[in-house]
């Protein structure tokens, strides 16, 4: 009979998996950029917890962009805020980005986000009421990837709108349905502009789960690095995003600034190359650790295993 | 006999779930089933969850992670558990919780080995996001997850008919009776949480 003590290699393993992991894992320094008197920060404001239908919770969430070297963190549940209070309070325990509260309004109609809020926004009602109970609360109303599927409902309400996402990661190829193209988002905000409704340019990855937090964002140009100065930019549209094959969008104002002034985004590993050989050497070790953890009898106690299930 | 003395009671309840669960009800030892070897078996679960959930959002096994993550998805076990005393106090009351328990968590070999399959694509893939694209478009991932479902509920119909040793009735009762209520109770925050009238039925006019 083979007594290997596979079962304690594994744990020892996925110990050591985590012990290195945990090491290794980079929390990228942010260091303080000003362009035009402003604090240049970069945001994601769309990202889901496990309340919703993200993975991560709202902890986990904090961590993650802290790891993704974020500024400004805007979670955004469906229907909800409580998870975004959550992460608040969190982040700051472990040095993470500032948490703006917030809610991915929700309906089949349409989701915009409500940034810079304390309650949750009653999502059954018309958008123009939304909008309404958004700016009621002080905050700033954001059509969510606002593609064909949703302009019947957003064209409408165009002049009340706060701003628009201008980039999603469906600009990485998205769902190839002919109502859901990132040159639509696009579209929708530059249409607005040329009707003369500049519209806040926001770039958010939507994140739900894996890597990519952050893998499209906003420069904000805030006073401050605090949820009130960061909303309080939106409000004013002092944002610039950038488009995957560089073209800006925001203010013509700043664009300019970062074309005389360029910043360079934090670099940002998503395709899980890691940080060298011993972070993946670690994380190959966790892994099959965790698969003998699985698979294999432990062997805690002699009669236990001298009884073996199929023997 | 080298597959039983090798490998894990977990494994082999995967592949031969009636087998596994009526050998393992055979043992006499009422002690071998205690609220330790449950504790253990539940902090197991969650322990692969963390790793899952860690493994494919930094890339690697993280501390905080693992942990966080355990506790935010307890909800699982916690229903689960729920699920198991109530269909064990409506078809069969007077089975010892603790040991159904500790057999119903030996039960969840095929969502590890799905969540480790996910996790390993994290790490061994050279192209992750082709290869996770590949798996969403071509409709093999949702395959895999109902796959995992139905393969889930076999080992708990298992569970009950042969590890419990109730009738094929009382198994399947057990069995539907479990699943509404965790299926359920998960349904149920959902809905209340407004997830799903508003998102999928709901819309105003334009």
């Amino acid at each position: 009979m083979i007594r290997a003590p596979l079962f304690q290699i594994s744990a020892i393993l996925f110990a050591a998996g985590i012990a290195i992991g945990t090491l290794l894992d980079p929390s990228p320094d942010r260091a303080v950029a000003m362009r035009g008197g402003f604090r240049v920060l970069e945001a994601d404001f769309h990202a889901h917890t496990r309340f919703s239908d993200g993975v991560l919770s709202p902890f986990d969430l904090a961590v993650q962009g802290r790891r993704r070297g974020l500024d400004v963190l805007g979670v955004t549940e469906h229907n909800m805020v409580f998870p975004a209070k959550l992460a608040r309070w969190f982040s700051p325990k472990i040095g993470g980005p500032t948490i703006v509260v917030g809610e991915e309004v929700t309906t089949k109609a349409f989701h915009v986000h409500a940034i810079g809020v304390e309650r949750k926004i009653e999502p059954r009602q018309s958008l123009r009421a939304v909008i309404d109970d958004i700016h009621a609360q002080g905050g700033v109303a954001i059509a969510a990837h606002p593609v064909k599927h949703f302009w019947p409902w957003f064209l409408p309400v165009r002049d009340v709108l706060d701003g628009a996402e201008v980039m999603h990661p469906i600009a990485y190829g998205g769902r190839g349905d002919a109502s859901w193209r990132w040159t639509q988002m696009r579209d929708f905000y530059l249409d607005a502009g040329a009707a003369g409704h500049a519209l806040t340019a926001i770039g958010s990855s939507d994140y739900h789960f894996f890597s990519p937090l952050g893998i499209t964002r906003t420069l904000v140009f805030a006073e401050r690095d605090d949820a009130a100065s960061i909303v309080d930019a939106l409000k004013r549209g002092r944002t610039v995003v950038y488009d995957l094959e560089g073209n800006a969008y925001g203010d013509p104002a700043l664009v300019d600034l970062l074309a005389r002034e360029p910043y360079t985004m934090r670099a940002q590993d998503y395709g899980y190359a890691g940080a060298g050989a011993l972070d993946r050497i670690a994380r190959i070790g966790g892994w099959f650790g965790l698969l003998g953890l699985f698979f294999f009898r432990p062997r805690a106690r002699k009669d236990r295993d001298s009884q073996p299930v199929l023997a | 006999m080298l597959f039983s003395a090798l490998f894990s009671d977990e494994a082999a309840a995967m592949f031969r779930p009636s087998r596994t669960y009526a050998a393992l009800a055979a043992r006499e030892r009422a002690d071998e089933w205690d609220g330790r070897v449950l504790a253990a078996k539940i902090a197991m679960l969650q322990l692969s969850l963390g790793a899952f959930v860690s493994l494919t959002s930094a890339g690697r096994l993280v501390a905080a992670h693992v942990a966080m993550t355990a506790l935010f998805w307890a909800f699982l076990p916690f229903w689960q558990v729920v699920g198991v005393a109530v269909a064990l106090r409506v078809v069969a009351p007077k089975t010892p919780l603790v040991r159904a328990l500790c057999l119903y968590f030996i039960g969840h070999g095929p969502w590890l080995v799905l969540l480790l399959g996910i996790s390993g694509v994290c790490i061994f893939a050279p192209n992750v996001y082709a290869a996770m694209m590949t798996l969403v478009t071509t409709g093999a991932l949702p395959a895999l997850l109902v796959v995992a479902f139905v393969w889930g509920g076999v080992l708990t119909w298992a569970l009950f008919r042969r590890g419990i040793a109730l009738s094929r009735g009382r198994a399947a009762a057990a069995t539907a009776i479990f699943y509404v209520i965790f299926i359920g109770a998960i349904a149920s925050y959902y809905f209340l949480a407004d997830q799903i009238l508003p998102q999928f039925f709901w819309s105003p006019p334009p």
